[in-house]
């Protein structure tokens, strides 16, 4: 039963967190962008008014969809270590994490092909693109901290850079970490990669087919996957936390960064951004690798 | 010129503006002070206020309505026993050109700077009705109501359609 | 085009159910304006595009004809929404060669101003509207917020912010009023500051710079074939500006630099806007020092009963997106005979669409819109 509770807090936590993040990006960006912006609870006003919306289910497919795509990101999120806590220990939980995320993408990929909208179609397809784009560089960078720990656990990853900041991986592999923030870029989806959002091309993508409850449902899966992976940088790069607030503050710097880049940045094409996550990250975490190796 | 150059780094200049004042204001919280007088411009274009002592009842201003939105009511009848006519505006039709003003003879028919009208729509009617109530509601006779903030006015001598 | 993709559309263009229609407006973010194309597409790839203009029609023309001479000039401004002035302007000129008259130098002066300044209001909103069509949501902003300055302006002076109606035949309504100059000034400086900002977030973006790269190549030869007009045209490498070649209002007195570029891409076309925007605030600068005093109309005595001799008359604007032109016929009339429009955005946003957007991907038609100044309107007069 206590175990139960536990998952559940877990995942109101990271929904919490995530939509607080969202208000103070959206407030960050329209300060960038000389407007006072929405207050900080916006996200929470949203959520709260979309669920309480009539919507329009196209059939029983696009419901499981959506609802898979938030199983499946809060399902990773349980093997997240947050501050030392972690809902489902494991010992290397760093290989379960990464094939859980893809799972959120096929919920929505499973939701949007469901409701026939070609726009939503060509999204997705351009958002499993993207995850093709990312991954790559991503999981060069994550093999060098592997080969390094000895571990494929997050915890063991985050306590060995315990002690000082220099310890830290960020700045130990420096390189590294600029070939997983770029590709983290990617990963949430923000610009110069929101090739799958895209309003002025393909009129929001998987989100043109979503109507109150789903589209609260998307912005939820948006708000769990930034926590997640914040939550996988700070563990890898930033030594983790001993306590919630330091974590989540540390969590939030990585966003800050997202959030300003998003904000001055124009969207690649899907070609032209798999074409540079496959070249630049690449590149440099490869360099990393190699650094690491030798 | 230095165009057709670029950086990554240019983009990241801006980032400055979030030390900078935001050009938003919160609207009815605060009010930006733009021109000389308070609040819109000081010949902005907006309701009609209508002297109707100096109105005579000419009815230029319906002849030159581009959109047909001033008709002439009869509201009396003097003691030569010939109908007196001030204009009603219906504020559907309205674009706010003020040529009506330009072109009044007495000078009586200006405009005013309040823009905000409001009515309440009546949620028990059905939906024809409620047509026809919110039709009626913008058809108003201008009068010196609106008077005490007059914006857009040909002034005294200076008329300006002839 | 990279051949792999192509050649999958090759192969695909004989499968009957490959090809599906996708409605690109009027009702999707990424189109300005009550328009739209219906692409045939294979994939992300357009095969086959068919404007579908008619959504805005009004039948500007034919109500023109029903209407007095002067009842036409609150109508005229709304065939372009983001530069109403050209419209007025272009309008009035007619009339005013018909009649055979010259309006006062002051008025003229007063005219250039307010074109002048509609175009800087023009040029704000398509930079923006650019830089959003790429994701870029920060200029487009910061544009608008800048662009209200202008409005404000604009509304000190005519009464209105958007459709100002503020030229009638024999020159403009109401004289300059006090203060304005220097709060014209001023905003003039503030934009000067801005561009540079500008400059750093969307000109030298090297994201924008390879969206927009090779985007939409329009040759010299081709621009003058499709009929092309304005920075467009000039982008194109052709020297062409109604300002200089047939000057209008107060032009002949000034000293109007033509900018060309070679190039003919989509990158050329932004970076042409924004040489010209710098060129627009020295222009206004130019004419807020030669400006006469005196009269600012000529007294034609009830403009209501407005009777304009028989005649024909074209008269043309260069606004922000190319010529407006204004082909006025008159019967002796209280009204005219006949007039016929001639809007910039018909050419690009109807024939070249037919050449260009076949073969594109889905991903560029926006900026492709965006770097044409497409304004729908005036397709659909």
């Amino acid at each position: 039963m206590i175990e139960i509770l536990r998952v559940f807090l877990f995942g109101f936590f990271a929904i919490f967190i995530g939509l607080f993040f969202m208000g103070i990006g959206r407030k960050i960006i329209a300060r960038i962008q000389l407007r006072l912006g929405p207050p900080f609870y916006q996200a929470f006003l949203d959520v709260g008014k979309l669920f309480s919306r009539k919507s329009i289910t196209h059939n029983f497919v696009m419901d499981l969809g959506m609802v898979m795509s938030l199983a499946g990101l809060v399902a990773t999120m349980l093997f997240v270590p947050i501050a030392g806590h972690t809902a489902i220990k494991t010992s290397s939980n760093l290989i379960v994490i990464m094939y859980l995320m893809a799972i959120g993408y096929l919920g929505m990929a499973m939701a949007v092909a469901a409701s026939g909208n070609p726009n939503a179609t060509i999204g997705v397809s351009r958002a499993l693109t993207m995850m093709l784009g990312y991954e790559v560089p991503f999981f060069t960078v994550m093999l060098g901290l592997i080969i390094i720990n000895g571990t494929s656990s997050l915890e063991l990853i985050a306590n060995s850079q315990a002690g000082s900041i220099l310890n830290w991986n960020m700045i130990k592999f420096p390189l590294g970490f600029i070939a997983a923030e770029i590709a983290l870029q990617a990963m949430m989806g923000e610009k110069p990669f929101d090739a799958m959002i895209a309003p002025a091309e393909i009129a929001s993508g998987p989100m043109v087919e979503l109507s109150g409850k789903y589209l609260g449902l998307a912005f939820l899966t948006h708000a769990v996957s930034i926590f997640v992976e914040t939550a996988i940088i700070v563990n890898l790069f930033m030594g983790g936390a001993s306590n919630i607030f330091t974590f989540v503050l540390k969590q939030f710097e990585i966003y800050l960064i997202t959030v300003i880049i998003e904000a001055v940045f124009p969207r690649f094409k899907i070609e032209q951004a798999v074409k540079f996550l496959w070249t630049v990250p690449m590149s440099i975490a490869l360099l990393q690798l190699v650094l690491i190796v030798f | 010129m230095a165009l057709g150059d670029k950086s990554v780094y240019s983009p990241l200049t801006t980032l400055k503006n979030l030390f900078k004042r935001p050009m938003t204001i919160k609207y009815p919280k605060e009010i930006l002070r733009v021109f000389p007088k308070e609040g819109v411009s000081p010949n902005y274009r907006g309701l009609h206020t209508n002297d109707l002592e100096k109105c005579v009842g000419c009815a230029a201003c319906q002849r030159i309505c581009p959109f047909d939105a001033i008709e002439m009511k009869i509201i009396g009848q003097n003691e030569q026993g010939r109908a007196i006519k001030k204009p009603v505006v219906d504020y559907g039709r309205c674009s706010f050109c003020a040529f009506c003003v330009d072109v009044c003879p007495t000078n009586s028919l200006k405009m005013s700077r309040h823009y905000i009208y409001k009515i309440k729509t009546v949620k028990s009617l059905s939906a024809k009705d409620e047509v026809e109530f919110v039709k009626d509601k913008f058809r108003i006779m201008p009068d010196e109501k609106l008077g005490d903030d007059i914006g857009y006015n040909t002034g005294k001598a200076k008329k300006v359609l002839g | 085009m990279d051949a792999p993709s192509y050649m999958l559309t090759k192969i695909a263009e004989k499968d009957d159910l490959a090809v599906y229609e996708l409605f690109f407006g009027p009702n999707h973010p990424g189109m300005h304006g009550n328009f739209g194309y219906v692409l045939e597409m294979i994939g992300t790839e357009i095969v086959k595009v068919r404007p579908n203009a008619g959504q805005l029609h009004r039948g500007f023309e034919k109500l023109m004809e029903q209407k007095l001479w002067v009842q036409n000039i609150a109508l005229v401004p709304r065939i372009c929404v983001v530069d109403p002035d050209p419209n007025e302007v272009a309008y009035c000129t007619a009339i005013e060669k018909i009649m055979g008259i010259e309006i006062p130098d002051r008025a003229k002066f007063i005219r250039t101003i307010t074109l002048e300044m509609s175009r800087l209001t023009s040029f704000l909103m398509g930079m923006g509207a650019l830089g959003a069509a790429l994701g870029l949501y920060t200029p487009m902003y910061i544009m608008t917020a800048d662009r209200d300055l202008i409005l404000d302006l604009f509304e000190w002076l005519t009464g209105g912010r958007i459709y100002h109606i503020f030229n009638i035949p024999g020159g403009v309504r109401n004289d300059l009023p006090e203060g304005w100059v220097d709060r014209l000034n001023k905003v003039l400086d503030h934009l000067e500051k801005r561009l540079i900002e500008y400059d750093k977030i969307l000109f030298e973006n090297p994201i924008v710079h390879k969206r927009l790269k090779g985007l939409g190549y329009v040759s010299k030869e081709d621009a003058v074939r499709f009929g092309l007009t304005g920075p467009n045209l000039r982008a194109s490498g052709n020297p062409y500006d109604v300002r200089v070649d047939d000057p209008y209002a107060a032009y002949a007195y000034l000293d109007v630099k033509v900018i060309i570029q070679e190039g003919g891409d989509a990158l050329t076309r932004a970076v042409q806007v924004r040489i010209e925007f710098e060129e627009t605030i020295k222009l206004i600068r130019q004419a807020l020092k030669l400006m006469p005093e005196g009269e600012v109309r000529l007294n034609l005595g009830n403009l209501a009963m407005l009777k304009v001799p028989k005649g024909e008359a074209y008269a043309k604007v260069e606004s922000s997106k190319g010529e407006f032109g204004y082909y006025v016929v008159s019967d002796g009339g209280m009204k005219p005979y006949r007039v016929a429009v001639r809007g910039p955005s018909l050419p690009a946003g109807l024939l070249l669409a037919q050449k260009h957007l076949p073969k594109m991907k889905i991903d560029d038609v926006a900026a492709w819109m965006g770097s044409l100044a497409i304004c729908p309107p005036d397709i659909d007069k």
